[in-house]
């Protein structure tokens, strides 16, 4: 899979005065693959939406890298975005359908007016290009020539998707897009979305803190907590074995709980606010506090974000090694070497290759007799 | 256990300029006393009306066209001012959805409780402070003599609903009626505050009327459920018996369009159709008929009250009978 | 006689007969190595003093009357981890980079230099060897010269490089895993891993002890041959060296391969090789008379196995360096020596039997063949700093994958030679292993001259050379 976007030690810091700074985004590292769904998961005030708008190049990055397609974007000003060639790479859906449709444009003028922003469309080929769009999203031709207010809450939410994907983004991002939806009306979006990311083979980052939705929508999932990602992997093993304590307690907390998840009320948060994100102690696990499991170790050494076993990483210190980890652990010690944090990811994910060769070794059939005589083809 | 709250037969409806709207039709339903029920639907359905009507809160194009709504067997219909006054403001409290809106934003919050006991409860001064910093300290704000102090805009949206959940317990009501209470709040916040309600609730043998769209916050925090659906109560029932055996098809096609708990995105059922205009003069006795895919020519009759068990009720001519949704 | 003054052979003729004086020839190459290294960075040092006094010596013993070597004023250069006497032996690693001078060379760069060598210097290398791309972080990355944008394969990418750009016929390399194949499969030129045991590694910066090879890279089959010849014969300094006399290879590449056995490897080797290495691979088989596919058993668990092995035995060569120096380690290989330091002694006891497992029942296959066929690298040069392949629409790290088809091979020690081919879309060449039984090093060579003969691994239309 090539990777479609990456975000390399993103950094977004806004100043509040006294030469105080609010670390919104601080110090991301992830990438989505081409075709892949990805949520994004954290409640407000995580900075999900400013990681939104860095990602989609409407804010400018204090430190780090976008990269799309190999290209770096991060550069790109957030005021010279509207008439930079990337704008239709990247395509949003916002949450409410109803306050980001304008209201004087009927649906169709609403589809086209982003075509014709972004592409050189025009004529019958635009037209052509609104109506297939239409067809995609399941919105009857009938309803194109209707404006906002004719439109019921699950028509303009198709409406929303439609201008976003009648350019043929590369990556659609869609904020809390059924939040603003009744039940029943979530259903059909939900459906429709998994069909377009299926057909289109677009890249989703899905924002969402919907933890149900996610899972059943995404591939693979990040966990956001105060500026910092705690936990990511595959969304369904997140979601049936979540490790980070965050993840658990936002698990613990659905009502009804998560299908196959396996978390209890001691896993719910403790105590009451959240650090302040202004200036936070960088010594410091942003948890601490809230966390049920805190210890004097968390509130002096905040724990990296590392990989626990393939795929699946997370930030604390109880998320215990794997047994490899612990075998790469007690080696080196054994042969007193010092390994950079910085690079024990790095090592781990060497060790691994190694561990999957050996295990590819030991999967041949080993003993002489067993192994198979070579075959001639004539 | 004994009734605390009645709803029989009630009837509701709004004139618009548009036309007179049906809001609310032959509603009855019961709350014991110390229990907790869920009132379920999805936006449109009447459950805040509902509410609002037995708070008194109504506003002026309502009118009531029928049926009673009794508490501690009061009728709260009848105007009798000043003793309903009373009922309303101490035995009856009411949470809202988005806190910060209904607190009084250039008041310190320790003031607005005692706001509440001044106005309900013969406490004075430094007895009334007092009560307020342990109203305070019940709902689990940690260090409320500081807090006393303190903003609704220096609070934390989840802390701004625990000061409203001091307000409303203040007095010690018999009834505690929270109207989305968690909406907007993040999930671990929502976890924290319903947990809040329903141990205070048990705690003080206090009834709640949990008025949700979510039907999994209902599942897990109440005894019983109201599945409401334009106006209508379709079906009322114990929590399990209600998912177990969901007898009104709208309840069961509700479960299946909830993620909660699904394995597969297909699995997921959307609605077909749409509430009706419950304008329309020519509404059919039964409102879900016209998008009911279990439809019959009986649909066109009365709405009956069938029993499904003891106290589990559907208004249906063809409920799924002992089928899980 | 009409020698081509761009092989060995014929600048050797050239020099014989008087044509040209071994200084000319020397001044020559060194400017020509002067204008093109700046870009492709193939040497690390150039040795233009010991050049020009080799060069010196033969026109003085020319002028002697004396007969004059095989590889008589036929410039060279040697990978950084031969010792060269009075340079400090690199090995691409700044690790090493402190270490005095060698006090003599290598008896490799001592036999190229009685046969007539001129040595122009020390050539670029992955760090430790460890490494298929020759991205250096401390020395730099060698480019290759089709496509400066790409790599010249490692870990003998210095060696390809110069020899592909036309400066020296001849360079010496040393193959761990393909280190000599993958460079000259990418570069398109010749190159030659003899039997493991052949040639003496004395006087060399070793890898993985008990996988090391030395051997040639060269710009046609004459001249890997004669190389070869050259660089054969025992020494008593390397314990794994065999101690067998010279099997001189030269005179019998005309002899063709009437009567050999061919067979191109199927199988894992087709399931590893992107579509271009496979239709290579094909093309050889069917220009020298293949009878037919062969699938060797359980290669993948062989391939996995050499990466244990050298993880292991690598990792624990500079197990003290990477306590105490990690700091002066090559950034892109530390933490893969590092790991396989770790590697516990169960997991690399098993790939040894399945080493010599392996090798029981690839050596069975020859008894009923003598030559085997199959692509040399699974895909054609990478861009500098490319880290994903994708090979039959599966993607897979760079570094660690360009030695997919080499490293079974050299696991069993097998003699293998690489000769280029020309794909006929794109401007990028890649080679083809011709594979022996062990020793058989001159059906090796037989095959690439036939192929050569052939005509399909001389570049179809030299096209501009695209720079990016």
């Amino acid at each position: 899979m090539k990777r479609l976007i990456e975000a390399i030690d993103l950094v977004k810091h806004f100043p509040v005065g006294d030469k105080k700074r609010l670390h919104a985004v601080d110090g991301l590292n992830f990438h989505i693959e081409a075709g892949e769904t990805v949520g994004l998961v954290g409640e407000s005030g995580c900075g999900k939406s400013t990681l939104v708008r860095l990602l989609t190049r409407t804010l400018d990055l204090t430190d780090g890298q976008v990269r799309f397609h190999g290209h770096g974007i991060g550069l790109i000003p957030a005021r010279a975005m509207a008439d930079h060639p990337m704008r239709r790479e990247i395509q949003m859906v916002f949450q409410d359908p109803t306050d980001s449709l304008d209201p004087r444009y009927t649906a169709r003028q609403t589809i086209a007016e982003s075509a014709r922003l972004l592409t050189d469309m025009s004529g019958s080929a635009l037209d052509r290009a609104v109506e297939e769009t239409a067809t995609h999203v399941g919105l009857p031709f009938e309803l194109l020539d209707r404006y906002p207010h004719q439109l019921s809450g699950g028509q303009k939410a198709r409406v929303g998707i439609a201008r976003a994907i009648v350019v043929k983004p590369r990556l659609l991002v869609l904020d809390e897009p059924t939040a603003a939806l009744d039940v029943s009306v979530q259903a059909v979006i939900l459906q429709l979305l998994d069909r377009l990311k299926r057909e289109m083979g677009m890249s989703f980052l899905f924002v969402s803190h919907d933890l149900n939705v996610v899972r059943l929508l995404c591939d693979r999932v990040l966990v956001m907590y105060l500026g910092q990602i705690v936990e990511s992997g595959p969304a369904r093993e997140v979601f049936a074995r979540p490790l980070h304590p965050y993840t658990r307690a936002l698990i613990a907390s659905l009502p009804g709980g998560l299908a196959g998840g396996q978390t209890t009320d001691a896993d719910l948060l403790i105590g009451g606010d959240p650090q302040s994100p202004i200036d936070p102690d960088a010594h410091r696990c942003r948890l601490f506090g809230r966390c049920p499991r805190g210890v004097e170790r968390c509130h002096t050494l905040a724990p990296p974000l590392r990989e626990i076993s393939r795929g699946r990483a997370a930030a604390c210190h109880f998320v215990g090694p794997t047994e490899r980890e612990a075998f790469v652990d007690a080696a080196l010690a054994m042969h007193n070497i010092h390994v950079d944090p910085a690079r024990r990811a790095a090592l781990t994910s060497e060790f691994n290759r190694v561990a999957e060769m050996a295990r590819l070794v030991q999967a041949a059939r080993l003993p002489g007799d067993t192994l198979p005589a070579p075959q001639y083809r004539p | 256990m004994n009734s605390l709250l009645e709803i029989h037969k009630f009837s509701l409806e709004f004139r618009t300029r548009g036309g007179t709207v049906r809001a609310l039709e032959n509603v009855s339903l019961e709350l014991l006393e110390g229990g907790s029920l869920g009132l379920v639907g999805e936006s449109g359905s009447g459950k805040s009306v509902l509410s609002f009507a037995v708070l008194g809160i109504l506003d002026a194009a309502a009118r009531v066209t029928g049926g009673d709504i009794r508490f501690a067997g009061q009728d709260l219909l009848a105007d009798n001012g000043a003793a309903m006054k009373n009922i309303r403001g101490r035995e009856l409290a009411m949470i809202f959805q988005n806190p910060r809106v209904a607190l009084n934003p250039i008041r310190q919050v320790g003031r607005q409780i005692e706001d509440v006991l001044l106005r309900h409860t013969d406490l004075r001064g430094s007895k009334a402070r007092e009560r307020a910093i342990e109203c305070l300290s019940e709902v689990r704000i940690p260090d409320p003599e500081r807090r006393y102090s303190a903003y609704p805009f220096e609070l934390s949206g989840g802390m701004c609903q625990r000061v409203m959940i001091a307000i409303a317990l203040a007095c010690q009501p018999r009834l505690l009626i929270a109207d989305e209470p968690t909406t907007g709040l993040d999930v671990t916040t929502q976890a924290a505050i319903m947990r809040l309600i329903r141990d205070l609730g048990r705690e003080k043998g206090m009834a709640t009327l949990l008025i949700t769209h979510d039907l999994g916050l209902a599942r897990e925090f109440c005894d019983r459920i109201a599945v409401m659906h334009a106006g209508h109560v379709v079906e009322i029932g114990p929590t399990e018996s209600l998912f177990k055996s969901s007898a009104h098809p709208y309840t069961a096609q509700l479960v299946l369009a909830t993620p909660v708990g699904q394995e597969q995105l297909e699995n997921l059922a959307a609605i077909p159709g749409n509430l009706p205009d419950l304008r329309r003069n020519d509404l059919p006795p039964c409102r879900f008929s016209e998008r009911c895919e279990q439809r019959s020519e009986a649909c066109a009759s009365a709405l009956p009250e069938i029993a499904i068990a003891g106290n589990h009720l559907v208004a249906c001519h063809n409920p799924r009978m002992g089928k899980s949704a | 006689m009409n020698p081509n003054p761009e092989t060995a052979t014929g600048i050797a003729a050239a020099f014989d007969c008087g044509e040209v004086s071994a200084r000319e020839i020397a001044v020559a190459a060194l400017e020509r190595i002067a204008a093109r290294n700046p870009e492709l960075n193939a040497w690390t040092t150039i040795t233009t003093e010991r050049a020009l006094r080799e060069a010196e010596a033969l026109d003085a013993a020319r002028a002697r009357g004396e007969r004059s070597g095989r590889l008589a004023a036929v410039p060279y250069a040697a990978k950084n981890l031969f010792d060269i006497a009075g340079i400090t032996t690199l090995a691409g690693a700044r690790l090493l980079a402190r270490n005095a001078p060698a006090t003599a060379d290598a008896p490799l760069v001592q036999r190229m230099r009685n046969a007539g060598g001129l040595l122009t210097g020390a050539l670029n290398m992955d760090a430790l060897a460890y490494g298929f791309t020759t991205e250096n972080t401390h020395y730099g990355n060698t480019r290759n010269p089709h496509d400066s944008a790409r790599t010249a394969g490692g870990s003998s990418g210095g060696s390809s490089a110069a020899v592909a750009a036309g400066l020296v016929p001849i360079a010496l390399g040393s193959d761990t895993n393909g280190s000599i194949r993958v460079p000259a499969s990418l570069c398109g030129i010749f190159g030659l891993k003899p039997t493991y045991g052949r040639l003496p590694r004395t006087g060399s910066f070793p890898f993985v002890h008990s996988l090391d090879h030395l051997g040639p890279l060269a710009a046609s089959a004459d001249d890997l041959a004669l190389a070869y010849d050259v660089l054969q014969g025992p020494d008593r300094g390397d314990p794994a060296c065999a101690q067998r006399n010279i099997e001189p290879t030269s005179e019998s590449l005309a002899r063709g391969l009437d009567g050999l056995r061919i067979a191109r490897l199927a199988g894992y080797f087709d399931d590893q090789a992107s579509a271009v290495a496979r239709a290579a691979s094909e093309r050889a088989a069917r220009a020298l008379g293949s009878l037919g596919d062969v699938v060797l058993p359980e290669v993948a668990a062989a391939r996995a196995a050499a990466f244990v092995i050298t993880a292991s035995e690598g990792g624990a060569l500079h197990m003290a360096a990477l306590r105490e120096r990690p700091e002066d380690f090559e950034p892109l290989s530390r933490e893969r020596l590092l790991a396989g330091a770790l590697v516990p002694a169960q997991w690399v006891e098993q790939a040894q039997r399945m080493r010599s497992l392996f090798r029981r029942r690839v050596l069975e296959a020859f008894r009923e063949i003598d030559l085997l066929i199959a692509p040399a690298t699974p895909v054609t040069a990478t861009l500098l700093g490319q880290d994903l392949i994708v090979i039959n629409g599966r993607s897979l790290p760079t570094r660690p994958s360009m030695g997919l088809l080499t490293q079974p091979i050299s696991f069993i020690g097998l003699p293998v030679a690489v000769a280029p081919t020309w794909p006929t879309e794109g401007h990028l060449p890649i080679g083809v292993q011709l594979i022996a039984p062990p020793w058989r090093e001159d059906i090796c060579l037989r095959a690439v001259w036939a192929l050569q003969k052939a005509g399909i691994t001389v570049r179809p239309v030299v096209a501009p050379t695209p720079t990016t």
